[in-house]
């Protein structure tokens, strides 16, 4: 049953096409948005420097070469990144909505009817993400102190392993954890959306409470997050092959990598998807 | 007699020319630790020790007899000691008011229970066969004004000892065996002792810039090492039976005392300190370095059981240095050396040189083929017996000497090895195959980690003692890797034949000596033949930074014919000329800069390549703010490269060392697409949260 429905929502997120289109381009976007400031103090800086000419791309020589020009312009760099991660997040909560909905429709993306959707959802999901981030605070703090138990229990030397298998233990509970409280959001967010309900923490303890208590979809969600996941690091291998000579390498690598984040994509949505049918199925029955 | 002059002039000139290496035979010691023929160093001391570990109550009762020699011209009536436990004796200590107000060293440990603070009581101080001591012990604070730390005493003598003469000794204490801090004390039935005894200080019959002989005995400081003399040490450590035991020196006796303890004797002449560790698990390995044209070294590895996979780098590693560093400065000296492997939760032990004896470091599951942490820290700590312990540099003073040469000797070998830091070999076993390949060939040798060096102005010189730093990272950067930069560059500017003949003639020259750094220059500079206090004096005495770049390399095109107005005919009159320009006859007018950004100056070369392929080599001393060069040539100016041979590792911005008329967007356009790649990566790895 689980694989089946891991089936069917692979298959739901490869068919919505525009959907994936769309969420590509806006992602594709913001990284130009990040990197373009870059770009004219990059080509002032380098294109008459024969600094890091000779080197492969991309090598320890290299970064040594750019971390210490990117050490003097740190501070700016650093400003700008944290500003577009912000706006980053901002999008991710604002197209929820319409991603929701698209899932539980059966008809072709829309653009206008999506962009109307995410702005009339935006403020709920923004309210539910508030609420999700309750639940996901207390498990950090509960994974921090069982970290910081673990360094008082080790001295901080030089040759302390960072991964022991205590220290290996503790991240596989915390990314068992985190794929759990993720898809606790996901189900209230199809909740939210399904019950068009305005009170989104109803639908945060719904979804926390419906994850706790059905064992298989969490399963089923963690095995749909881990094939995401080993897809798009086999993509990225395949990413980090390609020779980088030139100009047209670059271009060619930069087509490669929107293989990655389109794997990355599928998984996202066919994740939200595993949750539809799920709370779907969940509705039926509770009629 | 003509013939007889050539010859004997032939063999002075062979004398002469022949490398320094093969002028001195080098040191040998026996089976027992005994330098074999004269000795090999002043030897100002000889300790006999005799001291007790109880691991129930981690206690240490000691007495040791200690003889020493004034070799100074003066009569000294009071001795200086150090009590180096004691820094971990409280709160109130000096290392522990300098470690707490830096953040905490390495670990912090207000959270200490009871008997993990450590300490040590003098409990007689004799002249033997003579006078009581004990009552004339006071504790002196000569670096600072902290009259509670008690790592510094002095005892007074009823007479004086005269100049040249010698005084014998005998010292008991008892000491707390602290957790490991600093590199010393125990964890769980783990133990590593270092700085354990009464040491005397060193007494410098002429120190630079002082009038008459002084007492060298520093407080033990946060960040500081250590400084002392030469001479013999006799050592019997009792321990529970069922520990294993490595130490300094040669192992002479063995004794199974029947009470459950059994007895260790090691002896070694011509070494400044002891140290010894004791562990019942310990795996011991027995292994044999041996080359036709070096002295063989027995070495002992001491390993954690779950460290098996370390253990034929870590003897690989040690084969390398004793190889390496043997042909390059000089044959390793002692026959035996110790390796301590730490156990897990006594990593705080490693990475720690003392005479014949370092410890290390190791992951579980080291990085294949070669470890960069087991080769680095393996080689590193090794090196530290040459410039700590055969060149006994005084580290509180000038720890650069000790701990920047050797950083320098490390890289050279890690270079030399092709030991690469791959950012894989950080993850556990199964995550490093798995993503491995996403990181290709993304491994860092040793200048990729020296470009990551922070350069800019810097807030205190080289040359500083070590407690006088801004901070640790201020003592740190200094002292490793800022003074290994200068050096490589150094290197690049005598030439590396120069270099290494340099490195060989110092170990030479001051190997069982005290050099400064003043030697270390002198040294230099007669052996390139040439002056280089300029260089020593704004790197190791200065803290501006380095950064010379070309500024701007402008070209236009110029005739003669090309300039408009009125020109004298040469016959008394005049001749008009309207200013057109002839292509064939055009002449290229190029512009080049140099400008110098930073405090610091060196002279720089920089190289011209015309669009013909034709070349011109600029020199300049660099020290003006900038300097212009003009070339009126057929061709224009394609390229300017300042310090195209790359001596100037320090230069803080490498970016702007060369100029292309033409502008180049390869770089650029492939490092914006990474960038846009990644920046993709992280949005999209947003969608997990939100």
């Amino acid at each position: 049953m689980s694989m089946q429905r891991i089936g069917n929502a692979i298959g739901r997120a490869f068919g919505e096409r525009r959907l994936l289109l769309g969420l590509w381009l806006a992602n594709l976007v913001l990284a130009l948005a990040l990197v373009a400031p870059l770009a004219g103090p990059l080509k002032q800086k380098l294109d008459h420097s024969l600094l890091a000419r000779d080197h492969p791309f991309l090598s320890g020589a290299l970064l040594g070469d750019l971390t210490r020009l990117g050490v003097q312009h740190g501070s700016v760099l650093g400003g700008g990144a944290a500003l577009v991660l912000v706006l980053a997040l901002l999008l991710q909560l604002f197209l929820a909505g319409g991603v929701v909905l698209q899932l539980l429709g059966s008809t072709p993306l829309e653009p206008a009817l999506f962009a109307r959707d995410c702005v009339r959802l935006f403020g709920r999901n923004l309210r539910l993400f508030g609420w999700a981030l309750l639940g996901l605070i207390p498990m950090l703090a509960l994974l921090g102190a069982a970290n910081s138990l673990l360094n008082k229990a080790e001295s901080r030397a030089l040759f302390v392993a960072p991964f022991d298998p205590w220290r290996n233990a503790l991240a596989a509970v915390a990314v068992v954890a985190l794929v759990a409280w993720r898809a606790s959001f996901d189900r209230a967010r199809v909740f939210l959306v399904m019950r068009d309900l305005g009170a989104s923490r109803v639908a945060a303890w719904h979804g926390l409470r419906s994850v706790l208590f059905s064992p298989l979809d969490l399963l089923a969600y963690l095995i749909l997050v881990g094939l995401g996941w080993l897809t798009l690091l086999g993509v990225a291998w395949l990413h980090a092959r390609v020779p980088v000579r030139g100009t047209a390498g670059a271009l060619i690598a930069l087509a490669v990598a929107q293989l990655v984040i389109a794997v990355r994509m599928v998984s996202a949505v066919a994740t939200v998807s595993l949750m539809v049918e799920v709370q779907r199925e969940a509705a039926k029955s509770s009629r | 007699m003509a013939k007889t002059i050539a010859v004997a002039l032939l063999v002075l000139a062979l004398l002469v020319l022949a490398p320094p290496s093969q002028a001195t035979a080098p040191a040998q010691f026996d089976s027992q630790g005994r330098a074999i023929g004269r000795p090999l160093s002043n030897r100002v001391v000889e300790y006999v020790i005799d001291a007790r570990l109880d691991p129930k109550t981690a206690t240490l009762d000691g007495r040791e007899t200690l003889t020493w020699r004034n070799q100074s011209d003066e009569p000294q009536a009071k001795l200086w000691f150090h009590l180096y436990w004691n820094a971990f004796k409280n709160e109130r200590s000096t290392f522990y008011r300098e470690a707490k107000a830096s953040g905490g060293f390495r670990r912090p440990f207000l959270d200490r229970k009871q008997e993990d603070w450590g300490y040590s009581d003098v409990k007689r101080v004799a002249v033997r066969g003579g006078a009581e001591l004990l009552p004339t012990l006071r504790f002196e604070h000569p670096d600072d004004d902290n009259r509670d730390d008690r790592t510094v005493f002095t005892v007074t003598l009823p007479a004086p000892v005269p100049a040249g003469g010698t005084i014998t000794l005998e010292i008991a204490w008892q000491a707390h065996v602290p957790r490991l801090v600093a590199r010393t004390g125990r964890a769980g039935n783990f133990y590593m002792l270092g700085q354990w005894f009464p040491k005397i200080g060193v007494l410098e019959p002429r120190a630079p810039g002082a009038a008459g002989p002084t007492w060298n005995c520093h407080q033990f400081h946060a960040w500081s090492e250590f400084y002392a003399d030469f001479g013999v040490y006799d050592v019997r450590l009792t321990v529970p039976s069922e520990m294993r035991l490595g130490a300094t020196g040669e192992l002479v006796d063995k004794h199974d005392n029947g009470d459950g303890t059994t007895s260790y004797r090691h002896h070694q002449d011509d070494v400044h300190d002891f140290a010894w560790t004791a562990w019942k698990d310990y795996q011991v390995w027995e292994e044999r370095f041996s080359e036709p044209d070096l002295p063989e070294v027995r070495i002992t590895l001491l390993l954690h059981p779950e460290h098996a996979e370390a253990r034929q780098q870590y003897l690989a590693a040690i084969r390398a240095s004793l190889l390496r560093y043997g042909r390059w400065w000089l044959p390793f000296p002692y026959p035996h050396l110790t390796l301590v492997d730490p156990p897990p939760g006594g990593e705080e032990a490693g990475g720690m040189e003392y005479p014949t004896l370092i410890t290390l470091g190791a992951s579980r599951r080291p990085g294949q083929p070669r470890d960069f942490s087991i080769w680095g820290v393996t080689a590193h700590e090794f090196g530290h017996n040459y410039w700590y312990g055969i060149l006994a540099s005084n580290e509180f003073e000038e720890a650069w000497l000790d701990e920047g040469i050797n950083s320098y000797g490390t890289a050279k070998l890690l270079l030399q090895e092709d030991v690469r830091v791959s950012l894989a070999d950080v993850l556990p076993p199964p995550w490093r195959r798995l993503l491995r390949p996403l990181l290709g060939d993304l491994t860092f040798d040793e200048f990729d980690l020296l470009a990551l060096v922070p350069q800019g102005d810097f807030d205190t010189p080289i040359e500083t003692f070590a407690w006088k730093f801004r901070s640790a990272r201020d003592y740190g950067l200094s002292s490793y890797r800022r003074t290994e930069l200068i050096l490589f560059t150094l290197e690049r500017l005598l030439g590396s034949e120069v270099m290494a003949r340099v490195m060989r003639t110092y170990a030479e020259r001051w190997q069982f000596r005290h050099p400064h750094a003043q030697d270390f220059f002198a040294v230099v500079n007669q052996v390139s033949g040439r002056d280089y206090s300029w260089f020593f004096d704004q790197f190791f005495g200065g803290t501006d930074h380095l950064d010379y770049g070309v500024e701007s390399v402008a070209c236009a095109d110029i005739s003669p014919d090309e300039d408009a107005g009125i020109f004298d005919d040469g016959k008394g009159g005049h001749r008009f000329q309207k200013g057109e320009k002839k292509g064939k006859d055009a002449l290229q007018r190029c512009e080049v800069i140099l400008k110098r950004y930073g405090g610091a100056m060196v002279p720089v070369e920089a190289k011209v390549t015309f669009d013909d392929g034709a070349i011109e080599m600029l020199s300049w001393p660099g020290r003006e703010r900038w300097r212009r060069w003009v070339f009126t040539r057929s061709t224009g100016v394609r390229q300017v490269e300042l310090d195209p041979a790359g001596a100037l590792l320090l230069d803080n911005d490498r970016a702007n060392n060369s100029h292309t008329l033409k502008p180049d967007g390869r770089v650029s356009s492939r490092l914006l697409g990474w960038l846009t790649y990644v920046s993709q990566m992280l949005l999209s790895l947003c969608s997990v949260l939100t």
